[in-house]
């Protein structure tokens, strides 16, 4: 009750007082405490003792600008959770990117409306909340991007510890459970599949995030192959996916339906998939949406791209590159990475397995193998997966992308 | 300064420098082994375009060098002659065997107003031939279909990474 109570101390850094005095105002009447400061030195020598929930700065500032501010702030042990917005003129997708890769919470572009500035500062301090109530439930369970670990390795991991949980896990708008008892896959449940085609569904996706809720299952059983089989099983499916996949771009790509209305070199399946598909549609909704098997889903919306019924737009652009600033955003999260998370849960886990963590490492490594193989080809020996690394990031490529269109 | 390398091949013929010239618009530095251009992103940030054509026997050691820190490849060879199809194909080959990196396989056409095949051939990210290389038609003097190209190993380059 103290801590909702307690009025928050907002660090405000701009010396344009066209900005500051009415966003001032609107934080001071959304029951915000505001510290004004119109340059960077300023407000550096501040922070240190005034302990603020949270800092918005200008990036362009007289004496020391924005980006060191950052810097110099983050450095300070006390003040190294404090979450810290950005107000940029600058419009540029690249400058965004670079301010966001710092590792800062957020970035508002000029002009803006002071509310959208409270609206924002409400959100993150609700993000952090959550966050901070997600952390000290973390030793009933954890939480993780499938990114960093797919369902086949909560199963694994589950199943060497031999622990029952219930998984839940959400990729784009779907959300599944999977059940373990004792560590063995029992139940699984996403939209109105059957259990084990839910499981199928689920084991490819690699965006998204899980919760792994640690507790007692009981449950009535609708899977009862083992789980070695259902991994084996997996990893087809995993790979089989992966292949159909190849030469598409990512599933989250917007795609329009082109000119082509003949429909005349289409199968009946495919003319059904072409013939539902909205003005503008992600990739993944496509098959979402579809009432064949997603596997199946995938191959037709591949071939209807290859063929040219369905093209990628210019929007694709914009989506991929708020879902970047998106993750950055969650990258830059004051609170442990979830890959810390994970493991000192894990590490709980597993203490009194004994070599158990050895033998889930051994697996892995076995198992990340098989995509390495099929992916580089009949003719190429290890050397070569060691050459032509991309040593330039993400931003890096988008902002050549950019600067080429 | 970051750099980014890509390497442009291709056989006997002077097709690379066209599509540095399109990309750079100049060529920076040129010699006998191949012929080098700079596509400047920001002051941070640059591509170097090293175009190498394999008539000349002797720069087999450069492109070897070169090619194992690139980020990608882009092979061009002229549609319309048959006999420069059938020689860029072992070195389409090798690069694809020897080397972990995107290749992109221009076909380059004379005049894209008045192309020689069908128009759905002209596919917005070109033709997947395998997960690591597409094939598109190209007018490769031509700046907007040079940086179409581009733009296509770029993506592939952002999908390696994802």
């Amino acid at each position: 009750m103290e801590d909702i109570e307690k009025v928050r101390k907002i660090l405000l850094v701009d010396s344009d007082t066209s900005y500051t005095v009415p966003l001032r105002n609107a934080l001071t009447k959304a029951g915000y405490e505001v510290i004004y400061w119109d340059d960077g030195q300023k407000a550096l020598d501040s922070a240190k003792n005034l302990r603020a929930d949270m800092i918005i700065s200008d990036v362009e500032l007289p004496q020391i600008n924005g980006h060191t501010l950052f810097k110099k702030i983050r450095s300070y042990p006390a003040c190294k959770s404090i979450p810290f917005i950005f107000l940029s003129s600058q419009k540029r997708v690249d400058d965004r990117i670079q301010s966001m890769e710092l590792g800062v919470d957020d970035y508002i572009t000029k002009p803006f409306y002071a509310e959208e500035i409270v609206a924002r500062v409400d959100a993150l301090f609700a993000e952090i909340s959550q966050l901070n109530e997600e952390q000290t439930q973390s030793e009933k369970g954890f939480s993780g991007s499938l990114t960093e670990m797919n369902l086949v390795d909560l199963i694994q991991t589950l199943e060497l510890g031999k622990k029952s949980a219930i998984l839940k896990l959400r990729h784009n708008s779907s959300i599944g459970f999977v059940y373990v008892m004792n560590g063995e896959v029992i139940d699984a449940v996403l939209d109105d599949h059957a259990p084990e085609q839910s499981l199928l569904r689920m084991f490819t996706w690699s965006i998204g995030n899980f919760h792994v809720e640690m507790t007692p299952v009981d449950r009535e059983r609708t899977i009862q192959i083992q789980n070695k089989k259902l991994i084996t099983a997996a990893m087809r499916r995993i790979n089989q996916w992966e292949q159909v996949k190849q030469g598409l771009p990512p599933l989250n790509t917007i795609v329009i339906k082109t000119e082509l209305n003949t429909y005349e070199d289409l199968n009946d399946e495919e003319k059904e998939v072409i013939t539902g598909v909205n003005e503008k549609e992600k990739i993944y909704e496509i098959i979402e949406r579809s009432r064949f098997d997603d596997l199946k889903s995938l191959a037709i919306v591949k071939s209807l791209y290859q063929k040219g019924y369905l093209q990628v737009t210019e929007d694709s652009y914009v989506s991929y590159t708020d879902n970047y600033l998106a993750r950055l955003k969650k990258n830059a999260s004051h609170s442990k990475t979830t890959r810390d998370r994970v493991a000192s849960i894990i590490s709980n886990v597993f203490k009194n397995s004994g070599n158990g963590t050895k033998m889930l490492e051994e697996q892995r490594t076995e198992r990340r193998q098989l995509p390495d193989r099929r992916h580089y080809g009949r003719r190429r020996d290890d050397r070569i997966t060691e050459l032509n690394q991309v040593h330039l990031t993400k931003t890096d490529l988008l902002m050549i992308r950019e600067r080429l269109s | 300064m970051r750099i980014g390398e890509v390497a442009i091949i291709s056989y006997k013929s002077r097709e690379e420098e066209d599509f540095i010239r399109s990309i750079c618009k100049k060529i920076d530095i040129k010699n006998d082994t191949l012929s080098f251009g700079r596509f400047e992103v920001n002051d941070q940030l640059a591509l170097h375009l090293y175009g190498i054509s394999v008539d000349n026997k002797n720069n087999s050691i450069s492109w070897d060098l070169i090619s194992r820190k690139t980020l990608g490849f882009i092979i061009i060879f002229d549609w319309e002659d048959k006999e420069i199809l059938e020689a860029t194909k072992p070195i389409i080959d090798y690069f694809s065997t020897n080397f972990n990196a995107p290749i992109i396989i221009v076909a380059n056409i004379k005049d894209k107003k008045d192309p020689p095949i069908p128009d759905k051939f002209f596919q917005p990210d070109g033709i997947p031939l395998s997960p690591n290389s597409r094939f598109t038609f190209g007018q490769i003097d031509d700046q907007e279909n040079a940086r179409h190209v581009m733009i296509l190993l770029v993506n592939m380059l952002i999908e390696k990474l994802s």
